[in-house]
């Protein structure tokens, strides 16, 4: 406590003034600091979202032509599509006498 | 120095007097508005709370259903037969459009739908309209590119069958929502359909969905897989076999169910004309049924068969039984039957054989009606099989008590009784199998996602209808009609032993109670190989124009059929090994025709190198025996 004429400045010390708001300087500081962090994690999290979603939709849309593929593959691999393929490149159905069914112990080509 | 230090005191709290009112005004303002936005926090977060949480739950969080995957039908080789793409569908909301009869005119070229009908469509007054469901991608990436406002897509599941019309009517079909309507699908769709599971996403202020904060209710379950007892292969040789004969006798309809004899399992079932399940629309309702199990016509002279089998098992007669069949006509009470060919005395045999109408209906007096009608509803006549799918007809079998001297006698020979195709397949496989009746199935297993067994279909023995030593002299006897006079000799296979009987009936007329006298059914039914029955096969033919016999149009699709079906399987032909004879010269022969002589002979030989022979074992002129092993050596020539 100081007196000067009159007048009495209750207080502290210019010193102790300075520490103080200092310190609260500094505790704002860090408190923008983490709300600012945390909107900056949270921003980071939505845009991450987003591109999660953005894949998650590419990676359904790559499933989905998959699926389509392989729904044309099954096509092609039809029988009476093979057929008609095999009739055209001069090939028929084996008839008796093309078939010879082999006995189970049959070798053949086997060199001794 | 006193006044001075006062009045600057007072100048000083003067001085200070504006600046405390103005930062009391201030500080007054900021506690009224804070006491506001107090006020207005506490009516939302403690008075309101349960609205506002409602609302902003409702703003940010989306609840969507995840459709389940259905399960796929694959055959017995694991092939697909039904598998799911998905499609989008166009929806539009009629309120984000401005000039509704532009834009359906816009959109009717890009959907090749009529205008008028779209715009109709629009002015519902409904919020969300369907336009297209399941829209072809190209249609799609269309309207996509043009970008119209209010026009939204949504992806949907869609069945396809990628072997277009193969087993067609077996499988079925579903709906626009993947509810199955016919067939397999119809039938299993407990296990195909699968369960909707449940997720919540997160939207931003634009309403675009952010996943990474979506949160799982409940996973969607996928349907089962189920696989038949069909084979992909032997379904197409069926079904080209019998749509040639179809077409080559300018018929209307054609049928074909193939057995295992042993089991009931069904290889295949076809009906022609077929139907494609990728196209609804553009198949007749009559080619949706699955005719083998739907339709049921008079057997005709294929009831001979049972007739024969129900004598002898109630020993009132034996294959060399005879019978005078009167020169081809016979007077039953005021009836006349007739027979195609006049015949004299014929044995049981025999009457089989070239099939004898009088001669049926004198064994079927001997057995008795009420004998007779126990024995075919024995063999399955007149009930329904059991099989795994819907819409199976039973067929029509009259009590013996409502049948009279002639009824009897129409009887024996398949007339005033009607059966399936199916009924048909399981009675003969009772003979086939040494006398029992089997339940027809055509679903072999279901399985979950990674392949663990939920359902397994073992072959069921509905009954024992007849003994084994019976079954073994009707398949003697039906043998018989493969030979040459037989009705069925169009239907032997070259190298194999096999059994069957015709079958030529009229076509009722619901109108006038009798028969049309131009439309027939030409059927056959048969197994083979006779000695060791692998496969039972039942072909009938509707209204066929160049003959109405089942021997001329039906026989050839059996023969046609059971011949391609059994070189698929590798089931060899039956070689007989006389007891010992002398090696032949195999000499400068390929190896080709050393197998073709092999196979011949039923000789196991051991072929080394390529070529032509240039040594054999034993050497010619040696004996052969049954084991012994031909050592062959070939090599190229040039």
């Amino acid at each position: 406590m100081t007196e000067s004429g009159n007048i009495r400045i209750k207080g502290k010390p210019n010193s102790d003034k300075t520490f103080f708001s200092l310190r609260l300087f500094f505790l704002c500081l860090l408190v923008i600091c983490i709300a600012l962090l945390y909107i900056r994690i949270k921003v980071e999290t939505i845009k991450f979202g987003y591109e999660i979603s953005e894949n998650t939709k590419n990676e359904q849309h790559l499933l989905r032509g998959n699926l389509l593929l392989q729904a044309e593959c099954m096509e092609l691999k039809s029988p009476a599509r093979i057929e008609g393929i095999a009739r055209e490149s001069g090939f028929r159905f084996p008839t008796q006498d093309d078939v010879i069914f082999v006995k189970e112990k049959t070798v053949i080509g086997e060199i001794r | 120095m006193k006044k001075t230090k006062n009045s600057k005191r007072i100048s000083l709290v003067r001085g200070l007097e504006k600046p405390v009112w103005k930062v009391r005004l201030i500080g007054g303002l900021i506690l009224v508005l804070f006491a506001a936005v107090s006020l207005k926090a506490l009516e939302l977060q403690v008075l309101n709370r349960d609205k506002a949480l409602d609302l902003a739950r409702k703003q940010h969080w989306k609840k969507l259903t995840l459709l389940p995957r259905r399960g796929k039908i694959l055959d017995s080789k694991k092939k697909e037969l039904a598998v799911n793409i998905e499609a989008e569908s166009i929806y539009v909301r009629p309120r984000n459009i401005l000039d509704l009869p532009d834009f359906s005119n816009k959109l009717s070229k890009h959907l090749n739908m009529p205008q008028k009908q779209i715009l109709a469509m629009l002015l519902t007054g409904k919020p969300f309209i369907w336009v297209k469901r399941v829209a072809k991608p190209e249609v799609v990436a269309e309207i996509k590119k043009a970008n119209f406002e209010g026009v939204g897509f949504i992806e949907e599941p869609k069945r396809v069958y990628p072997n277009s019309y193969l087993a067609g009517q077996i499988l079925g079909f579903t709906d626009i929502d993947s509810k199955g309507i016919e067939g397999i699908e119809y039938y299993h769709d407990d296990f195909l359909a699968g369960t909707p599971g449940k997720i919540i996403v997160q939207k931003d202020a634009r309403g675009k969905e952010i996943i990474s904060n979506s949160v799982v209710v409940e996973e969607s379950k996928t349907g089962f897989d189920i696989f038949l007892t069909i084979d992909s292969q032997i379904q197409y040789i069926v079904e080209k076999e019998l749509k040639e004969g179809v077409e080559k006798s300018s018929a209307d309809k054609g049928i074909a169910v193939l057995m295992k004899s042993e089991t009931g399992e069904l290889l295949a079932m076809a009906s022609y004309p077929f139907f494609d399940p990728n196209k609804i629309d553009r198949n007749s309702q009559e080619n949706r049924k699955n005719l083998p199990m739907w339709y049921s016509f008079e057997p005709g002279s294929i009831m001979k068969g049972f007739l024969a089998a129900a004598a002898l098992e109630e020993k009132k007669v034996t294959s060399s039984s005879r019978f005078d069949c009167e020169n081809g006509r016979r007077k039953v009470g005021s009836s006349i039957i007739n027979d195609v060919h006049p015949y004299g005395i014929l044995s049981l045999s025999e009457i089989i054989k070239v099939s004898s109408n009088i001669c049926a209906s004198k064994i079927a007096e001997t057995l008795g009606k009420d004998r007779l009608y126990e024995h075919l509803k024995g063999f399955g006549f007149g009930e329904k099989t059991g099989i795994d799918l819907p819409g199976e007809s039973s067929g029509r079998l009259r009590n013996s008590k409502d049948w009279g001297a002639i009824g009897l006698a129409t009887i024996s020979f398949g007339q005033g009784i009607s059966v399936t195709a199916l009924q048909l397949a399981t009675a003969l496989s009772a003979i086939a199998n040494g006398g029992y009746l089997m339940r027809p199935y055509v679903v072999e297993k279901i399985t979950d996602l990674d392949g663990r067994v939920i359902q397994e279909k073992k072959p069921e023995v509905v009954r024992r209808v007849i003994s084994y030593d019976t079954a073994e002299e009707v398949t003697k006897i039906l043998e018989g009609v493969m030979t040459k006079g037989g009705t069925g000799n169009r239907a032997s296979i070259q190298g194999y032993r096999s059994a069957g009987k015709t079958g030529t009936a009229q076509v009722p007329n619901p109108e006038t109670g009798g028969y049309f006298p131009d439309r027939h059914i030409a059927s056959f039914i048969g197994f083979a190989p006779a000695d060791d029955p692998e496969m039972t096969l039942v072909v009938a033919v509707e209204n066929p124009k160049t003959s109405p016999y089942g021997g001329v149009v039906a026989a050839p699709i059996f023969k046609g059929i059971m011949e391609k079906v059994l070189f698929y399987l590798g089931i060899p032909p039956k070689t007989t090994f006389a007891q010992s004879r002398f090696m032949p010269n195999l000499m400068g022969m390929s190896s080709r025709d050393v197998l073709r002589w092999a196979e011949k002979e039923g000789i196991e030989v051991n072929l080394k190198g390529t070529g032509s022979v240039i040594h054999q074992k034993p050497q010619e002129g040696e004996i052969i025996k049954e084991d012994t092993v031909c050592l062959i050596e070939l090599r190229q020539t040039i």
